[in-house]
């Protein structure tokens, strides 16, 4: 089932188009957005392994669960309560962003609330149901997207309007500058697929191994690259600049000139479509299922027949909170929540990672404070 | 429990009934702009004229049957222009298909191409793949023009451009992405096709550079060719050795190029080209005789019209190939390099190597 754990890590790479990372990494294009992409790669990759490391020592189990195993419970539920909020933030921004980015490019006519119910509603749906369904809907939905998204990418890498020496104009003149911290930040978030395990690792079998790993920094580096390089090549060094949807308009720059829509900008944006819907899909899910592990009746649960009222609770006011995101907000308060969302989760991850290193530590002096033998029965159960 | 879910599954239909009024405006209610103009007139009070050419939808599709009309405002600014031509017609104007937009010559010679691009690029129903042009004498003849041979209104003009419909070699394609991005990029400036009407069809064999803001060059048939050939390296193009008493015209099925900056303080900006193709018109048996020396004489002849059309666009004070870019590309980040290019590139040298290379004599029988 390793295919899953590699899902996440694809579908986060191609998502950071809808997080504004390109916007970020493009204002600062000239002090410090490249150089700070080594340090991204290496940051990722190690996170990536650490966390593949740690919860592969934890089979079944979620973050919520390991933390009851080492931490007192009001640490834990605070803790996990940090986790909620960072996880639904990003499905709220994400959700704003691409509801306005529909509005502006499919249908200006139409309520920028319209857009935003019929997404909302979509998410609302998907993201209440149990893990498993949510995982199944992530495989179903890249699957499909995927390659296509991957044949844009390469038609933009392959063109000849792409200028490839304002590429290296940017290249060269940003790499020779100190890194910007905020430029980590935002490239780092390409790596941060395996962020998801924290809870998707309930659904993990005991004897899993993560193979492949070394595939982790390749991925990331691949569509950092092409998510910050490509719109430089094909609006210039200056005017990438003033987009603020740059990837919408550099798709806009392509044609297809035999295909059914001339415009590839609405093929990309259907597909974005489906990526938004899975991000917020699996965003508010954790976050949710985060929520539901401080209480003290709460057993972890993956594949439950009927979903228990709370989700639809949950995700309903989740979904009423983006209304009033929407009401209270626009395109240029947006873009700085999105940039403190994206420094916030850095910030946050790192001292997840340290949490996790002090665990290990914690396990192998065993320090461990009960073991669940609840867990074990369930887990044996999940793995297929 | 069965009562319970008919009654939520006829409450989730009933939401079928909103989807009417999702504000969408139907296709018979909107007017397809096809070509938009822009021309300068001489009213100070209203120095905009816009002129868009609309599309009557017709159910049939044959040469000759396409049908529209156009119409004229002027005004204050562009988006006012077009905002009072909503009051002469009667549907919502559309402009998800308009592909071709025309800059009257006039309108950038005293204006420039400021205004029109900030409203071009503000507009998102505009694509980022339009065709933008100058309009000789003026961008409303351009407009205004019918021609016979369009299947559906509008789609004489975009099939000139690109290698859509005609593969023209002296016709300059430049998208509005391109536009904008030479208009803000440093050392790269902004090249446009010049059209005019030439008895019942478009005429787009020139080419105009600019400066950021307005021409400061126009490009004749033959430099175009050059142009088109050297920069972008166009496919299909032809190459003349003059000769007596017949040209001998090589048909350029392929064509490369690449530019290239030599040397650090007197730099040589190198244009490599290299160029396949076969005889299109010879005398008898040219090539057999020396095959080797017909080529490097068209290549010889094609680089020195070509450096002297570099030289021209370098005295003219314009970079469209983007030597600058090239040189800042190249110069790590040093500073004040780019006022260092500024002062090299009125003196700089060009050398355009062209290789030619010939497939055949092009004889069949």
């Amino acid at each position: 089932m390793i295919r899953y754990y590699y899902y996440h890590i694809f579908y986060v790479g191609m998502m950071n188009i809808m997080v504004l990372v390109p916007y970020v990494l493009i204002s600062h294009r000239f002090d410090g957005a490249v150089s700070s992409f080594p340090l991204a790669i290496v940051f990722g990759t190690v996170y990536s392994y650490v966390t593949s490391a740690f919860f592969q020592r934890f089979p079944g189990l979620g973050l919520p669960e390991i933390y009851k195993l080492f931490l007192p419970v009001w640490l834990a539920n605070c803790l996990n309560m940090v986790g909620v909020v960072i996880w639904c933030t990003a499905g709220i921004i994400v959700l704003f962003s691409y509801s306005n980015t529909v509005g502006i490019f499919f249908d200006p006519e139409a309520s920028s609330y319209l857009n935003l119910a019929i997404m909302a509603a979509a998410s609302l749906w998907a993201a209440s149901r149990t893990s498993r369904s949510v995982q199944f809907t992530h495989e179903v939905l890249l699957i499909v997207s995927t390659p296509i998204i991957l044949w844009i990418l390469f038609k933009a890498l392959f063109s000849h309007w792409l200028d490839w020496d304002a590429i290296r104009l940017v290249a060269d003149a940003g790499i020779r500058k100190p890194p910007s911290m905020v430029c980590l930040f935002a490239a780092s978030f390409v790596f941060s697929g395996h962020m998801n395990i924290t809870l998707f690792n309930r659904l993990n079998p005991k004897d899993l191994k993560f193979r492949l790993r070394w595939t982790i920094p390749i991925v990331g580096t691949f569509f950092l690259l092409v998510s910050f390089f490509v719109p430089i090549g094909f609006h210039g060094t200056q005017a990438v600049g003033n987009y603020l949807y740059v990837w919408s308009v550099t798709t806009d720059s392509l044609m297809m000139k035999y295909g059914f829509i001339q415009r590839v900008l609405y093929l990309f944006l259907l597909l974005y479509t489906f990526l938004s819907l899975v991000f917020v899909m699996n965003t508010w899910h954790t976050g949710m299922e985060f929520f539901k592990a401080c209480f003290k009746k709460y057993k972890p649960a993956t594949d439950e027949v009927n979903v228990p009222a709370i989700n639809w609770w949950i995700c309903g006011v989740l979904a009423g909170l983006t209304f009033v995101y929407a009401y209270f907000t626009n395109d240029i308060f947006n873009r700085v929540a999105a940039e403190l969302w994206l420094v916030t989760r850095f910030i946050i991850e790192s001292i997840l990672i340290v949490l996790l290193l002090v665990f290990l530590v914690m396990k192998k002096k065993g320090y461990m404070k009960r073991i669940d033998d609840q867990h074990e029965r369930r887990s044996g159960g999940a793995s297929r | 429990m069965i009562r319970h879910r008919t009654l939520l599954r006829c409450l989730c239909l009933t939401l079928l009934l909103a989807l009417g009024g999702c504000q969408m405006k139907d296709i018979d209610k909107r007017y397809f702009v096809v070509s938009a103009g822009f021309d300068y007139s001489d009213n100070p009070a209203a120095p905009y004229r816009v002129t868009l050419r609309l599309a009557l939808p017709s159910s049939k599709v044959e040469e000759g049957g396409a049908m529209s009309v156009v119409q004229t405002a002027d005004a204050a600014s562009i988006a006012e222009a077009v905002r009072h031509l909503k009051s002469t017609v009667d549907k919502e104007l559309e402009f998800g298909h308009c592909r071709e937009f025309i800059l009257g010559r006039k309108l950038i010679e005293k204006d420039g191409i400021d205004n029109s691009l900030q409203w071009l690029s503000r507009r998102r129903d505009i694509q980022s793949v339009s065709n933008v042009m100058v309009g000789d004498p003026d961008a409303y003849s351009v407009v205004n023009l019918k021609p016979k041979s369009e299947r559906y209104p509008g789609n004489s003009l975009f099939l000139s451009f690109g290698n859509e419909g005609t593969e023209a070699a002296n016709t300059v394609t430049t998208y509005l992405f391109d536009l904008y991005r030479r208009v803000y990029e440093t050392g790269l400036d902004p090249v446009l096709p010049v059209a005019n009407v030439f008895r019942d069809a478009y005429k787009i064999d020139r080419a105009a550079v600019l400066d950021k803001d307005k021409t400061r060059l126009f490009l004749d048939p033959d430099e175009t060719l050059l142009f088109n050939m050297t920069a972008f390296g166009v496919d299909n193009t032809i190459l003349v050795l003059p000769d007596k008493p017949l040209n001998i015209v090589l048909a350029a099925t392929h064509t490369t190029s690449k530019i290239n900056l030599k040397g650090g303080e007197d730099p040589v900006a190198v244009v490599n080209v290299s160029i396949e193709g076969f005889l299109e018109q010879s005398p008898p048996h040219l090539l057999e005789k020396d095959w080797g020396g017909l080529e490097r004489k068209m290549g010889k002849h094609f680089s020195e019209e070509a450096e002297r059309m570099l030289y021209k666009i370098r005295d003219a004070g314009v970079d469209p190939y983007g030597f600058g870019l090239h040189y800042l590309a190249d110069h790590h980040n040093a500073k004040g390099r780019w006022e260092k290019w500024k002062r090299l590139y009125p003196e700089i040298r060009f050398e355009v190597r062209a290789n030619v290379s010939i497939q055949g004599s092009g004889l069949i029988r």
